[in-house]
């Protein structure tokens, strides 16, 4: 029974949600968060590197989407995770502006003192060294690694989420990885390997 | 030796042959198979992929967050435009229907004839509400479009 439901809400397209939504369905518009939520706030969480922001960010961007839900046109071209994402991201830098991303070092530094204290103050050092190398990327270079490298999208969906070209997204990708590399070497880190 | 093409691939497109394009993956595989070199190039690129997953903030997201986050959305969720329309035109039909004085009468046909008016420009093509605002737009100058396609 439980299996057949889930199918049932895996075959709703997403156009077909929105149309309800449009229409002031509360129960589409959960199904529609509930299948895009992860992917909005993590591709928020690595834009603004702060918890509690990235979580704004998906609220807002959701809101968003039930509000102007009756503008979306379904043509069979444009995709509604694309749209969403492009939502996240341009409320992503605006917030940016108002506070800049956050490196771990600037956040909580309570270390624990508990039996494994050690191993997971070890754990959150290689962690800060790791979050440190995308806190100093420019904002458009995070946003290429975070959808490409990190996220699932391709270069034309990136580039038509940051309202640039595939070329573009491209050249920020390699200057990405690049400062990314040259980061993580002057940690002495050159592998996963470095840090376990 | 590595080609400059399949340098330049590396860093563009990772060390995940899959997400590189056809031509340049079967390149790519060719250059495996002859290449000392390119296998050390691309096991680097593997272990520079590893640290950069590694350092993925989203993997501080969890469940707790996704519940904390859809609850928010679905408590502070405006009425629908439907609901908002039938809230304020019961009472104007209302107001329109006879027994109610003429003065009432008229008013609600003018608020009517205003909402008519609204509709109407709401029609109107409106800007991209998915651009960032004026600010974020002149500060990265042409670098965002209009709309989707």
């Amino acid at each position: 029974m439980q299996g057949n439901r889930l199918g049932a809400f895996d075959q709703v397209s997403d156009d077909a949600l929105l149309a309800a939504v449009a229409q002031g369905d509360r129960e589409k518009f959960a199904m529609l968060m509930q299948r895009h939520l992860p992917a909005a706030l993590a591709l928020a969480s690595r834009m603004s590197g702060r918890p509690e922001d990235a979580e704004e960010i998906a609220q807002d961007a959701f809101l968003k989407v039930w509000v102007h839900a009756a503008r979306w046109q379904a043509d069979g071209q444009a995709r509604f995770p694309t749209w969403l994402y492009r939502v996240v991201y341009n409320l992503s830098i605006d917030r940016k502006r108002l506070k800049p991303f956050v490196a771990l070092e600037e956040e909580d530094d309570t270390v624990d003192t508990g039996p494994d204290g050690a191993e997971i103050f070890e754990r959150g050092e290689a962690e800060r060294v790791l979050h440190g190398g995308l806190a100093s990327l420019p904002d458009r270079q995070r946003a290429a690694v975070s959808l490409c490298y990190l996220g699932e999208a391709s270069m034309a969906e990136a580039a038509e989420i940051m309202g640039l070209s595939v070329s573009a997204v491209e050249s920020l990708l390699v200057r990405g990885r690049r400062a990314l590399k040259a980061h993580f070497h002057a940690q002495g880190l050159n592998s996963l390997g470095d840090i376990l | 030796m590595i080609p400059t093409r399949l340098d330049l691939a590396l860093d563009r497109y990772g060390s995940d042959l899959t997400r590189w394009p056809p031509d340049l993956a079967a390149e790519a595989e060719a250059e495996l198979a002859r290449s000392e070199a390119f296998r050390k190039a691309l096991a680097r690129e593997n272990g520079f992929d590893a640290l950069l997953r590694a350092a993925d903030p989203a993997r501080r997201v969890d469940t707790a967050a996704l519940v904390r986050v859809q609850a928010m959305v679905m408590a502070n969720l405006p009425p629908a435009r439907r609901d908002r329309t039938a809230g304020w035109l019961g009472p104007l039909v209302e107001a329109l229907s006879p027994g109610w004085g003429w003065q009432r009468s008229l008013a609600a046909m003018l608020v009517l004839a205003a909402m008519l008016g609204m509709a109407a420009g709401s029609a109107m093509p409106v800007p991209d509400w998915t651009a960032p605002s004026a600010g974020a737009t002149l500060a990265s100058k042409s670098f965002y479009r209009g709309d989707l396609q």
